[in-house]
């Protein structure tokens, strides 16, 4: 045979062996020893939501870290450990839904940990719903994402529509009651879906709404919409927010000596970085949760609620806030489900499903709250609880077997403080 | 109330016009059209905010560290990177500024991460009642040292020689060579110069809004809008361009809606642009 010819044959070989090894590559056993669980979780690390994004997957890595000291999640009498995935997706709803289809089709990840915000988690949740591989997401409860009939989409926070009622609640109690409320919100679902959720219960108890306007969420000078609040004198100011929105009104509500008897926000206040940023002007602010250190609730894995907080804030330094904990409450809803079902990894789509339906009915208590998901997907077993910053830290102020300190209402006057 | 409300667009559109001042003065001596401009006002905010934060300098004594950090900056850059295309196309120095923005405003992310940070010293938010009017002190403090630092650099183009050579350049760079300017220098100087004002404005900026890696974006759109508004290059034109800006957001919000402000913002660029391509001044520079 001569030179050319042994070439050609080799050609013709390799072409043959690499068809063969495309062909039978699926078929290859490798996945089906796999001794772990992956999760995996496309979360903001950097932009406009690296802050809370980092603290979300603290929540998933302190409920992996507690697991994991334990072996693993334990099913038909072996431990399996938990790995999570993470990549970054800065923040951005494009990105986070490339990462989305990157954990899934190329890493295998069993089960999905959602991003931060509404934003990220609305597109990202088509293709999980597209891979039937369940999401358990605890940062993005804007009402507009569960009405589209999705079955893979759980989330273990309350909807934005309802996060108002613990703070009507409260402040229906004062007195004198308060009378007016002023409703402002960037325009962003989860903001939006704040803003008809204050909407709706300050109906419900008897306060007028005298005062509801959205604007562009890269309007940074909000200080023409405060004028115009601060015209009407409502007794008080609810915000549709994350962080950074929370710190710009606050800042500015000061500037233009804006005096509500009190502050609501939907997020971003108990997020050490409130405090430590506005210093003393981050007082008074009220802002939702799930659990108090006085709050009942308790589970193997974490103990108290109590005993939780504790061992979160000396892990990370940070009190937890209401995504982290439905974080936690998160990773155990996917620990429940896989133990019931029985499911060894790594999760094949049938298994998926069966993991899918063992969600959709768990009806389960964790020291971060009760987890029961509706039809839509939305937790509802969850009471809601309300902290207010006194003193640079969040305390519990309603409802009242849970709380940790007196309600300051009203406010102390910019002027007086 | 409407007084109210003229009163905040002014107050802001001072620190606007500070912004677009470098952004203006660049295009209008080196021509090319500044895309990096947004990192130097975030560069400004990010000094003072450190400055502040890790030394307990007040936000004020701060500016003259922002001018001179982004001098230094400014003035290498453009003497060993953007002087290299000087000559070329203009699309060349956008790709260049671009790549440039976007280099810097992802180091910084990597830096200093994606938090939303705040400058907050204890006077923060103070104000005070002049008739109906509430005024906050840090507005109007920021707001005049913005319009101090423009008169200072147009007397300073005004009344000084390097001053009149940078205006020469600009007029005519072969006229202001053969009078024994150099071209190249002046390059460097005036993007120094541009990129230090900016730095202030920055620092500025800093004392009423978020500071965060990505914040250029926005205000460069705002100077865009303002340097049409007011004429490219002209300088005293920016100062009006920014007090419109500053007006019209302000009765937009308050009387229109704040979701219509952005849309009239743009409504009124294109208005200038087909009508008055120079600045309403008509002293800007169109080729």
């Amino acid at each position: 045979m001569n030179r050319r010819k042994l070439l050609t044959t080799g050609k013709g070989l390799v072409l043959i062996l690499s068809i063969f090894f495309f062909l039978f590559a699926s078929y290859l056993p490798a996945e089906a020893q796999r001794e772990k669980f992956i999760f995996g979780s496309a979360i903001a690390h950097t932009g406009k939501f690296a802050r809370e994004g980092t603290n979300l997957k603290r929540a998933y890595d302190f409920w992996a870290g507690l697991v994991n000291a334990q072996g693993g999640i334990e099913v038909k009498g072996k431990k399996y450990p938990v790995e999570i995935i993470y990549y970054d997706d800065k923040s951005d709803p494009a990105t986070a839904t490339k990462l989305m289809e990157k954990l899934i089709s190329e890493d295998k990840a069993d089960l999905i940990f959602g991003p931060f915000s509404s934003d990220c988690v609305g597109p990202s949740s088509t293709i999980t719903e597209k891979y039937k591989v369940p999401m358990i997401e605890a940062a993005g409860n804007a009402g507009t994402l569960f009405t589209r009939g999705f079955k893979y989409l759980f989330c273990t926070l309350r909807s934005a529509d309802d996060l108002a009622d613990p703070y009507m609640r409260l402040l229906s109690r004062q007195s004198p009651k308060p009378k007016t409320v002023a409703v402002i919100a960037p325009k962003a679902p989860f903001y939006l879906s704040s803003a008809k959720g204050f909407k709706n219960y300050a109906a419900k108890y008897g306060f007028e709404v005298v005062h509801d306007e959205t604007y562009p969420v890269e309007m940074e000078d909000i200080t023409p919409i405060l004028q115009k609040v601060k015209a009407k004198n409502p007794d008080v100011l609810c915000v549709g927010s994350h962080t950074v929105v929370a710190m710009m009104v606050m800042k500015q509500s000061k500037e233009i000596d804006f005096n509500p008897k009190a502050y609501c926000f939907s997020f971003g206040t108990v997020t050490p970085e409130f405090a430590k940023e506005l210093g003393k002007d981050a007082e008074y602010v009220l802002e939702y949760s799930y659990i108090s250190p006085k709050a009942p609730f308790k589970d193997p894995l974490l103990g108290t609620a109590s005993q939780f907080i504790e061992d979160f804030k000396k892990k990370y330094g940070i009190y937890p806030d209401g995504t982290q904990v439905c974080g936690v409450a998160g990773g155990i809803a996917f620990q429940m489900a896989i133990q019931k079902a029985g499911l060894t990894p790594p999760l094949t789509e049938e298994k998926r499903v069966r993991a899918r339906e063992e969600l959709s009915k768990l009806d389960i208590i964790t020291a971060a709250g009760p987890v029961k998901f509706d039809s839509t997907g939305l937790n509802v077993g969850n009471p809601l609880s309300v902290f207010q910053i006194q003193k640079g830290k969040p305390v519990c102020v309603d409802p009242v077997d849970w709380v940790e300190a007196n309600f300051i209402y009203p406010v102390p006057k910019w002027k007086d403080r | 109330m409407l007084l109210q409300v003229l009163l905040n667009g002014v107050l802001i559109g001072g620190i606007y016009a500070a912004c677009a001042v470098g952004f203006s003065l660049i295009f209008g001596v080196l021509r090319i059209i500044n895309i990096v401009h947004g990192e130097f006002l975030m560069l400004g905010a990010f000094i003072t905010y450190w400055l502040f934060k890790l030394h307990g300098i007040d936000p004020f004594l701060s500016i003259p560290f922002s001018f001179a950090i982004l001098w230094i900056l400014g003035y290498l850059l453009q003497k060993y990177v953007i002087n290299r295309i000087i000559e070329a196309p203009e699309i060349m120095s956008l790709l260049l500024t671009f790549g440039l923005s976007l280099i810097i405003a992802n180091l910084a992310l990597i830096a200093w991460k994606g938090d939303y940070r705040l400058v907050n010293p204890e006077y923060a938010g103070a104000n005070f009642r002049l008739a109906s009017l509430t005024i906050p002190y840090t507005r109007l403090a920021t707001s005049v040292f913005a319009l101090a630092a423009m008169a200072g650099l147009y007397l300073f183009l005004k009344q000084t020689d390097l001053g009149r050579a940078i205006k020469a350049t600009s007029q005519n760079k072969d006229g202001a060579r053969l009078q024994g300017v150099h071209p190249a220098t002046i390059y460097s100087v005036t993007f120094a110069l541009g990129a230090a004002v900016t730095g202030i404005a920055g620092s500025l900026l800093s004392m009423s809004f978020s500071v965060f890696p990505s914040m250029g974006g926005d205000y460069l759109l705002f100077s865009f809008f303002i340097v049409v508004v007011g004429g490219m290059g002209h300088i005293p034109g920016a100062l009006t361009g920014g007090l419109i800006l500053g007006i019209l957001q302000s009765l937009s919000t308050n009387f229109v809606g704040a979701g219509m402000t952005y849309i009239l913002i743009f409504v009124l660029l294109y208005i200038v642009l087909i009508f008055r391509p120079a600045g309403i001044f008509g002293k800007g520079l169109v080729e």
